[in-house]
């Protein structure tokens, strides 16, 4: 459904963040997109989504297809109509407008009636948004303000969802909650789903496929079973290293593993 | 007693006035965020352009009104694109420089279009008899001015509060880049605030007009609007309203008693009221409290 | 970034603002040339030259005020005007020396600002932009109405300062004393930047809620802003009277102020010599425009008058789409063009 094809995106013309990401997302599939800091992550989602005009990012090479279209020249409004929305990171509201009107703003697409069920399809799924529909949202505690990017991104019916680092400053039980509601949303909605984390373990244990990215590159990707027993990264991401073994501190260099991707 | 009656009557009606000069300005900063310095001279080219429309060419008043807003509209929606379109993405402090030297351009422009020359509307908007009440007599033209702003006050907050547009221009006034994300036209929204606000700035323009003689130097009257918003908040339009009637009201109270002892104190009774609100409500009587989290 | 082949060895040399030889050499010739231009230019230039310096040192002012402390202030007219009464009242009144009746003008401006500069304690943004708008038009009312000690619309006369029995009432007197005020003024205001006050200054302006956070007392750095940016408005407004003689109210409008911010915008905010571009190059358009075009063709006179305005704001408006830094941003990429020339990068 989505192909993202080779592209090299740079910022101010000057700095070259991503060099040559190729990316597959299959209909109602759910992909994660891993990486320490500064990998790239965030420019791949917004490269897709059209909004890396706002930081002066340029895809200079390579393409975006959606539904067989290119998308990489079109404007992130008309890539949202297509049913293409990214979860912005770090909870991004309009602050000064209240729950129900930032869920309103998700579903502006669409008219009265139909927005009326989608409300409640949203506060289904959150019910703690219903508890708080009328305050200003820029007052709603953290996990509450990513519940509710979510739930806006739900009221746009999107066929493919890019969330941000959503498990971003949230307390773990809430990590895993919003986590399973995700899988939820995957499976009743057939929405597919790419995930760009930090938190390697969450991430590949709901996910179908991963890719991992090192700056700029994707360096390994596969099916997530198949990664999660990868010995690089069960060392590098998953912080297995080698248990029970004592360290021999002459060899306190070679401690780290040699990435076999970088050969 | 009378005296005192006379004052606050035609205190409110000025003050009305004010709030629709405060309307046009809020329109911008409620959907983009904007503070357009310029709006005192959008004002006086609303002005203008009914007078031209009204005056130099006879026609009827209503037909004058009309074509003149149109123009406004026109007028609005060419600043928004070849001025203020550029400028996003960039700190709201460039756009108010932006608006700055708007200000200047057509301040200039009009100088140069319509000359030295002062003009005065034949006729008002539409007849009304004075009023009176008690001894005090209230001008037909303050009547009709009184009239046009609190329709327009209902319409616009209405428009904002209730309808899925004036949510989006909301929306896009808090966060642009985010609306744009969700599928927003950022670029059409701009476009409308715009146009919105040159309708607006016309009206009260020449509703203005009707009351005082216009010149190249009305934008002046923009400066002395701008104490009424900040008082009755930025994004408000019921603060537009109650700002410009209470600051219209203290003016000819101040101006009709104090003036023995301190003349022209009335010239500063709005700077010295919106002080004195800012120091209670940092953010305007009914201003959005603007939320920081570090 | 440096010449090849300069380095640095000590704080002391990286720190410098001036770095190298050449840079130095540059800078006296400059300051050398300048001083001997009464010999080369008519009265009519060093007049505009000396009126230019006063507004360079009260642009000082406003650059540290709103470029470099953020506090975006529209009345920075109304301290200028209070300098010059200041020091028109303290000189012709209180018979106080020249030197001292300049600084004191500039103190009492400073005061004058942390009083009108309160506001900023409370509001910011916006806001803020029109509780300086009311102190400037307070200022002017006090200014207007205390008719016993500024002669109100009258106007005031300045009485010409002396140094040593030498009169300062010629043309090219005035210049070498506002140069010099200016050079001393310069140096100020380019070392204040620098010190630990001016870096709290940055610190507000970028997060107020992060530099409180860390330690740095934001009441007391906004009210130092307000004191040392009202200061050398003053100390200009008192030597700009002083130049032009005789100051009536009406000739500190509110639009004044507005022009100030133009200036800094157009010169480049946070930054010292961005004063210096942005007055120079806005006062001599404008001069060019007003003298110029009518001298070539009398009919344009009218169309002068409202042409400077439509030309000024738009020089802003091109100024902010274009190169937002402002002129001083430019000079910073002709002097690495230059340093690296004939390389590209």
């Amino acid at each position: 459904m989505l192909v993202v094809n080779n592209i090299e995106v740079v910022y101010s013309e000057v700095i070259w963040v991503l060099r040559g990401v190729t990316l597959e997302i299959a209909e109602g599939s759910m992909v994660a997109l891993l990486g320490a800091n500064g990998a790239g992550k965030t420019t791949t989602l917004k490269a897709i989504s059209g909004l890396l005009w706002a930081e002066l990012g340029k895809i200079t090479a390579g393409s975006v297809e959606y539904g067989g279209r290119k998308i990489d020249r079109l404007k992130a409004e008309d890539i949202a109509r297509l049913g293409v929305i990214q979860v912005l990171e770090g909870h991004r509201l309009f602050e000064h407008l209240t729950t129900e009107e930032n869920l309103r703003m998700g579903g502006h697409l669409f008219d009265g009636q139909a927005i009326k069920q989608k409300l409640d399809m949203v506060y289904g799924y959150f019910p703690r948004l219903r508890e708080r529909r009328g305050e200003i949202s820029g007052y709603l505690s953290g996990g509450e303000q990513q519940m509710l990017v979510i739930g806006r991104a739900l009221m746009s019916s999107p066929e493919l969802m890019m969330l941000d680092e959503p498990s971003l400053g949230l307390a773990p039980l809430l990590v895993l909650e919003i986590f399973d509601i995700v899988s939820d949303i995957n499976f009743e909605k057939q929405t597919a789903i790419l995930l760009v984390e930090q938190n390697a373990k969450a991430a590949l244990a709901i996910t179908d496929y991963g890719y991992i990215m090192e700056n700029g590159r994707v360096v390994l990707e596969g099916p997530s079973e198949k990664l999660v027993e990868n010995e690089d990264i069960k060392e590098f991401y998953l912080g297995l290293s080698q248990l029970g073994e004592r360290k021999s501190y002459r060899e306190i260099k070679h401690y780290k593993r040699r990435k076999r991707w970088l050969g | 007693m009378d005296y005192f009656l006379q004052l606050f009557l035609s205190g409110i009606c000025i003050g009305a006035v004010y709030g629709l000069g405060a309307i046009g300005f809020v329109i911008i900063y409620k959907s983009s965020g904007i503070f357009n310095l310029a709006h005192g001279e959008m004002m006086m080219v609303g002005a203008f352009f009914g007078v031209t429309f009204a005056n130099l060419l006879g026609w009827p008043m209503w037909l004058a009104f009309i074509l003149a807003l149109v123009l406004a509209a026109v007028t609005g929606f060419v600043i928004q694109f070849l001025v203020i379109r550029p400028l996003t993405g960039q700190s709201h402090f460039a756009v108010l420089m932006v608006t700055v030297g708007l200000m200047f351009i057509i301040k200039g422009g009009t100088l140069l279009v319509w000359g030295h020359e002062t003009y005065d509307f034949r006729e008002l908007l539409f007849q009304v008899e004075s009023l009176e009440i008690g001894e005090a007599i209230i001008a037909s033209e303050y009547i009709v001015g009184f009239i046009v702003s609190i329709v327009l006050f209902v319409l616009l907050w209405a428009y904002f509060s209730y309808t899925k547009n004036g949510l989006s221009m909301r929306a896009t006034a808090d966060d642009e880049e985010l609306a744009e994300s969700m599928g927003v036209r950022v670029r059409r929204i701009f476009g409308m605030s715009w146009i919105l606000a040159g309708v607006s700035s016309a009206v009260g323009g020449i509703i203005m007009g009707m009351m005082t003689t216009i010149d190249y130097n009305m934008g002046e009257v923009g400066l002395k609007v701008l104490p009424v918003v900040v008082f009755g908040g930025l994004e408000s339009f019921l603060g537009a309203i109650v700002g410009g009637i209470v600051v219209g009201v203290t003016g000819t109270l101040s101006g009709g008693y104090l003036d023995e002892y301190l003349t022209g104190f009335k010239e500063i009774t709005p700077y010295i009221l919106m002080l004195l609100v800012l120091l209670i409500k940092p953010f305007g009587l009914f201003g959005e409290k603007k939320i920081e989290r570090i | 970034m440096d010449p090849a082949g300069v380095y640095k060895s000590t704080y002391e040399q990286d720190m410098a603002v001036v770095r190298t030889f050449p840079q130095w050499g540059v800078l006296i010739a400059a300051v050398i040339l300048l001083f001997c231009s009464p010999l080369l230019l008519p009265n009519y230039l060093l007049g505009l030259m000396t009126q230019m310096g006063c507004v360079i040192i009260a642009a000082f002012g406003i650059q540290i005020l709103t470029g470099y402390a953020g506090q975006v202030s529209v009345g920075h007219a109304a301290f200028f005007a209070t300098g010059a009464y200041s020091g028109a009242i303290l000189m012709a009144q209180l018979h106080f020396p020249f030197l001292l009746a300049l600084v004191s003008a500039g103190f009492i401006a400073g005061l004058v600002g942390v009083i009108a500069g309160a506001p900023s304690l409370r509001v910011k943004g916006f806001y803020l932009v029109m509780g300086t708008l009311a102190g400037h038009y307070i200022i002017h009312y006090v200014i207007l109405r205390w008719r016993s000690l500024t002669g109100g619309s009258l106007g005031y006369q300045f009485p010409a300062a002396s140094f040593f029995g030498l009169s300062i009432n010629t043309e090219v007197r005035h210049f070498y004393l506002v140069m010099i005020v200016l050079l001393i003024a310069t140096v100020a205001a380019k070392n204040i930047v620098r010190t630990r006050m001016g870096r709290a200054f940055v610190a507000v302006r970028d997060n107020d809620l992060a530099a409180n956070v860390m330690g740095i007392n934001v009441w007391l750095v906004k009210f130092q802003a307000f004191f040392v940016g009202c200061f050398f408005a003053g100390v200009g407004g008192a030597l700009w009277a002083h130049w032009a003689g005789s100051i009536t109210p009406g000739l500190f409008p509110l639009m004044n102020g507005i022009w100030y911010l133009g200036y800094i915008i157009i010169g480049g905010l946070g930054s010292i010599v961005g004063c210096f571009f942005g007055v120079i190059t806005v006062m001599g358009l404008m001069e060019v425009l007003s003298r110029v075009l009518p001298a070539v063709d009398p009919s344009l006179t009218g169309f002068v008058a409202a042409g400077t305005d439509v030309f000024f704001g738009l020089v802003i408006v091109l100024m902010l789409i274009f190169e937002p830094r402002g002129l001083a941003h430019r000079w910073e990429i002709f002097k690495s063009w230059y340093r690296i020339w004939p390389l590209a990068y």
